[in-house]
């Protein structure tokens, strides 16, 4: 079999095993990128492209997301092509106003973070998007976010990476691994055999399997999130625009399982991004459905619905098709950033969920700072991949 | 109207159509026979060009005329549809999108 | 009628209609849906009222809608009614334009969805002004023509019988333009055994004869010029591969130009409700598996016509009694073993019938090369303006299947959703990579069906809608 030699060998050609890549060649190091099929093949082509801050949960994730919009226009620029890579800023929509307390708090943390985050009124929400339902009470504004077309930011940052001097290794699924002790000493695929000082899992939702061929507890569950997509009609809706009631929701999930809300129950949380070409991605739902990726009925039913309820001008807008993609679920909501005592030389880098795309710059930084061993630009330490196992079990 | 989306083959009924009722094309004018396809309809008025492509503006007319191609897609009262699967009757509103759609310009954000 | 929610059938063109009426006959009620107002499908497409001396014009249909309205009290038709989506459980979402929404969940589906056009791009083949040959069918049985000068241009029976259809009808044709060498001793001698439709196909040949219409074997359209329409159409000799071989061209001036390289069965339906497919170009392409009595891999999901593999409105017609059949079996239907009789006809019928097709494919089905014709900067999908550079550049850059192919250049996310240029892509990512057709699976298939406004899947009252 043919052999690779790098210093880095990353497990995962989706967005987040791009972004190590990009920053490690950067840092000019030499990478191999494996994938069981082909970059963007999973997750990362199945979502849209929110690089928000204010959607995230408070605390570490929503550094993290800080950190990574101050560095996505450094990459996108970096990248010298075409990723629709646009500042539109986001509208989070207030459908409740007992949510208000709850937001503004909320807007105080992103705040704090350096981003301006404030309420509309009615009045001024509806001056910024005009075809909103006047039956809002008014709307979060974070003129600071983003929006990226997914698909293409993975691919422009693998191909930068393979431009300095990165291996691509594509249709190559991992078939074993070769151990020196503790340490890992080569991946297997089924392509070629990569030998590597230092080894990044970044297989998203497939990382938990992986994971337990090295001994570790990656508790890693796919959850299923559909979304719409419609023909183009420019100008409908400029802003990414996102349910407040939802972020609060989100932030509760027990509460929303049990709730009485059909919607909540779907896991329905709208959201709606105005695409570079004029057309709208309507989201989404939050099912366990174990790898299933197709849509259901009542799934598309309650996403169209209450996109066309907040957004009227949508109703006559055909829709395109519709899709579904896993989002790498962990039980305690946060993603797995760090390096496992139990593989010394491995580092796990999985478990975003809905945050992939936003976190994708900071995760591939971070990873990069764990392998030349520098101090990480965010504390990650509650992100170890240590931290499940016992305790956790018990905890679930 | 742009004289150049009027450039097409001129198409004739040889069975007689039905009476004609009015609807508006563009915000003009125009008597259609009742009950005929609307894609055909059309057609018979010299009209070949049913909307431009999306990014280029070309000049875009019916192709399949089965429901398949969606090339022939006017709105309709203000709905997408496609003139192919449209039964002519009185005061239809058609209009075509006779201007591309460029899309959002871009950012290239300076690293 | 509920009784007629047991056993679904989409689609009502031959196959359809056949097996809804043979079912209502017997006395076993159904439910047929369809997406036109009038039943009949393509080919017995409700229209004006013909003159009687324009050659084949079905006009079995009029008989068949004649006793489709007669059994009205056991075939519940659903016209104007889009199928949103399909699921292995067989479940269907639909979506009528009168606005009756919902879903059915019967005990078995027979899907009836048709053949559609194939083509194949070259320069200037976006223009206004080039239809395809069904198109410019379709339109003649509106009863509408094109003044001429006419060209048509492409391969396939539909070919010689628009032609002489247009002659009949008066229409000047410049050329009429067929890919296709002379049929071979094997396929003459397979064509033989349907003499009466090899008879009809000989006629219309000699129609365009007497027409002293230019009739030009193994030549295929290089391009199409006009400023904003179609001036002129220029063509050369095909080889074997029906690849252009660049000599000896000729210009004909036209208004019109129809097109097209055969049928190909429509598998939207069959891929979203996960039956497993397979590649036979004398089938037109992607089709679905079946089983002797037209099932589909995915159980209680039988498939019939044209739409299972392009094999005609006699096949279609046969394959209706077949799966009529079959589905009465399958519901356990007291009235059942009535149907057997012209099932086990339909079967004869349909094993003499396989050959003729056979013949008719060696002769008439299309090869690779004709989807090279496309140039740099000819589009290939005409929905978001994506050319042959892009595409060829994306194959080159690695990205070998179709849906890296859609998500990197764009084809095929359209308005469309790649019902046009999905087998071109195909045939251009089989010939870079030095695979076969076959070796391409199609992307997947997601609802809906067909673009739909957002209003028809919402849970909104219609009034909700502004």
């Amino acid at each position: 079999m043919q052999e690779t030699r790098v210093d880095i060998a990353i497990i995962g050609g989706g967005i987040i095993g791009a972004a190590c890549a990009w920053w490690l060649t950067r840092r000019g190091l030499k990478v191999a990128v494996v994938d069981a099929r082909q970059p963007a093949a999973g997750t990362s082509g199945a979502c849209d492209g929110y690089v928000s801050i204010s959607s995230k949960k408070p605390g570490v994730v929503m550094a993290l997301a800080a950190r990574s919009k101050r560095l996505y226009p450094e990459v996108v620029a970096d990248l010298a092509r075409d990723v629709e890579y646009r500042t539109a800023g986001g509208l989070l929509l207030v459908e409740d106003p007992a949510t208000l307390p709850e937001l503004e708090a909320r807007a105080a943390g992103v705040r704090d973070f350096g981003f301006d985050m404030r309420f509309l009124d009615r009045a001024a929400m509806l001056a910024r998007e005009p075809r909103l339902s006047p039956a809002l009470h008014g709307a979060f504004h974070c003129p600071a976010e983003a929006i990226v077309n997914p698909y293409l930011m993975t691919i422009g940052m693998v191909e930068r990476a393979i431009e300095r001097g990165a291996v691509a290794l594509w249709d190559a699924p991992v078939t074993g691994f070769e151990r020196d002790g503790d340490r890992l000493r080569a991946v297997e695929t089924a392509k070629c055999r990569v030998v590597a000082e230092q080894f990044v899992l970044a297989g998203g939702v497939w990382s938990g399997e992986v994971a337990a061929r090295l001994g570790l507890e990656i508790p890693i569950v796919p959850r299923r999130g559909e979304l719409v997509v419609t023909a183009r009609a420019p100008g409908l809706a400029r802003h990414y625009l996102m349910s407040a009631t939802y972020i609060v929701a989100k932030a509760n999930p027990e509460a929303a399982e049990s709730s009485d809300d059909p919607l909540m129950r779907l896991g329905h949380g709208f959201c709606l991004e105005p695409n570079a070409l004029g057309q709208y991605i309507l989201g989404s739902t939050r099912s366990f459905a174990g790898f299933d990726r197709r849509v259901t009925a009542e799934g598309i039913r309650a996403i169209v619905t209450e996109a066309v309820r907040r957004l009227p001008a949508l109703a006559k807008v055909p829709v395109l098709r519709t899709f579904a993609g896993l989002r790498p679920y962990m039980p305690d909501k946060k993603p797995v950033i760090g390096r496992s005592a139990r593989v010394p030389n491995l580092i796990v880098a999985t478990g975003h969920e809905g945050d992939g795309i936003c976190l994708s710059v900071v995760t591939g930084e971070l990873v990069a700072d764990l392998v030349q061993a520098r101090a990480p630009a965010v504390a990650i330490d509650e992100l170890t991949p240590d931290r499940f196992g016992a305790a956790l079990a018990s905890a679930a | 109207m742009n004289s150049q989306m009027e450039q097409g083959p001129r198409f004739r009924h040889f069975v007689s159509p039905g009476p004609s009722v009015s609807v508006t094309l563009d915000g003009q004018a125009l008597e259609l026979p009742f009950g005929v396809m609307l894609a055909a309809a059309l057609l018979d008025r010299g009209i070949a060009t049913f909307g431009v492509s999306v990014t280029k503006g070309e000049p875009r007319g019916p192709l399949c005329l089965m429901g398949t191609c969606l090339q022939c897609n006017v709105l309709v009262d203000g709905i997408p549809m496609r003139a192919c699967r449209v039964a002519v009757r009185d005061g239809l509103v058609i209009e075509r999108r006779l201007d591309p759609l460029p899309p959002s310009p871009r950012e290239v954000p300076r690293g | 009628m509920a009784d007629a929610a047991r056993i679904a059938i989409i689609g009502a063109g031959p196959a359809g209609l056949a097996a809804a009426i043979a079912l209502a006959e017997a006395g076993i009620a159904c439910t047929l849906i369809d997406d036109n107002r009038e039943a009949g499908g393509q080919i017995f497409r409700a229209g004006a009222a013909l003159p009687p001396d324009i050659p084949g014009i079905d006009r079995r249909g009029r008989e068949l809608r004649r006793r489709l309205a007669a059994l009205a009290s056991r075939i519940d038709h659903r016209r104007g009614t889009e199928v949103v989506a399909i699921d292995a459980e067989r479940k269907l979402w639909l979506a009528g334009e009168d606005g009756r929404r919902g879903e059915l969940p019967p005990d078995v589906v027979i899907l009836c969805p048709g053949a559609v056009e194939l083509f194949a791009p070259v320069p200037g083949w976006t223009l206004p002004g080039v239809f395809g040959l069904g198109g410019l069918q379709v339109l003649l049985k509106a009863g509408a023509v094109p003044e001429g000068p006419v060209v048509l241009a492409g391969a396939g029976p539909l070919l010689r019988l628009l032609a002489a259809q247009l002659i009949a009808c008066g229409v000047e044709l410049a050329a009429v333009v067929d890919a296709s060498p002379l049929p071979g001793p094997g396929a003459v001698a397979d064509m033989t055994r349907e003499p009466a439709l090899l008879a009809r196909g000989l006629a219309l040949e000699a129609a365009i004869v007497r027409a002293r219409v230019p009739l030009l074997r193994r030549h295929a359209v290089v391009a199409i010029e006009g400023a904003g329409a179609v001036e002129c159409v220029e063509v050369a000799p095909v080889d074997s591969e029906w690849r252009l071989t660049g000599r000896s061209r000729r210009q004909f001036r036209c208004t019109a130009l129809g097109l097209g390289y055969g049928l190909r069965p429509n598998v939207e339906l069959t891929l979203l409700a996960g039956a497993e497919h397979a590649f036979d170009p004398a089938l037109g392409g992607w089709h679905v598996r079946r089983s002797p009595d037209l099932e589909s891999s995915v159980r209680n999901i039988f498939v019939a016509g044209d739409g299972a593999g392009v094999q005609g409105v006699e096949a279609a017609l046969a394959e209706g009694a077949i799966v009529a059949y079959a589905a009465a079996v399958r519901t356990a239907h007291p009235n059942a073993a009535s149907l057997y009789p012209a099932a086990a006809r339909a079967r004869e019928r349909l094993a003499r019938l396989a050959r003729f097709r056979r013949g008719l494919a060696a002769w008439s089905a299309p090869r690779a090369g004709i989807f090279d014709a496309a140039r740099p900067d000819t589009f290939v999908c005409r929905c978001e303006d994506v050319t042959r550079r892009e595409i060829d550049a994306a194959l080159a850059a690695g990205f070998g299947d179709m849906r890296a192919l859609k998500l990197r250049t764009r084809a095929g996310m359209g308005l469309c959703q790649g019902r046009v240029c999905a087998p071109i892509i195909q045939h251009l990512a089989a010939a870079a990579t030095g695979r076969a057709p076959a070796e391409v699976p199609l992307p997947t298939a997601r609802p809906p069906l067909r673009p739909v406004p957002a209003t028809a899947l919402a849970d909104l009252p219609m009034e909700a809608a502004p």
